[in-house]
């Protein structure tokens, strides 16, 4: 009976090795949380003085930045992922 | 950061995103979904060393090393189809978070395609 057996040729790679691309900051979370904060008392503010369509465009302009952020921290997440896990 | 700054800003996270639903639903939804990649990236680089003792323990087995690629693969898969579905379906998008499910799936049995036809020759073996 032939016995399934190969040696480990795979070298074990230490965490330092792996070249993670590390941790974001507290601060960006809160930078999203304040610019929604602002976005919606500008909205409110230029509603109420008639003015819908700049309500409308700031509310867009906000989520295009905080968008634009958070992709880039879901690049870090995945890249991570993909080194930690091999993928 | 230990266990204690991470349930403090989820909690608080979960409040500013309660307070942004209704005002900027999108908003609300984009500082919950930073708030879970920080908490992720750091449960990630803590168990960074738990993947290579693993490792360890598998080339001390004997086991061909091919087989704890494919375990941790599968496990990294498992871990982004959820973190995805997770997210669709905070916002009420449960189809797109079903699919996105039926998609990891799908990719940890195409990964494991090897293992099976390694299982299928033993078992020829044993029997022939």
């Amino acid at each position: 009976m032939r016995v399934l057996r190969r040696s480990c040729r795979r070298k074990i790679l230490q965490p330092h090795q792996k070249g993670l691309a590390f941790i974001m900051n507290v601060d960006l979370i809160f930078k999203i949380a304040a610019i929604g904060i602002i976005v919606a008392i500008l909205n409110q503010v230029l509603i109420k003085s008639e003015r819908q369509e700049q309500a409308m465009m700031t509310t867009l302009a906000g989520l295009i930045v905080v968008l634009m952020m958070i992709i880039q921290e879901i690049d870090t997440l995945f890249q991570t992922i993909k080194s930690v896990f091999g993928l | 950061m230990n266990i204690v700054g991470l349930a403090g800003i989820g909690i608080v996270i979960a409040l500013i995103s309660q307070m942004l639903k209704r005002y900027n639903p999108e908003l609300a939804m984009g500082i919950s979904l930073c708030a879970g990649i920080f908490i992720a990236l750091l449960v990630v680089a803590q168990i960074v060393t738990v993947v290579g003792q693993v490792e360890s323990i598998f080339a001390q087995t004997g086991l061909s090393s091919d087989y704890s690629v494919i375990l941790l693969k599968s496990l990294g898969i498992c871990f982004l189809a959820q973190f995805a579905s997770d997210a669709c379906r905070d916002v009420g998008e449960s189809s797109l978070a079903s699919k996105i499910e039926l998609a990891g799936r799908a990719a940890v049995v195409v990964l494991a395609l090897p293992l099976f036809q390694a299982v299928l020759n033993i078992a020829v073996e044993l029997i022939g």
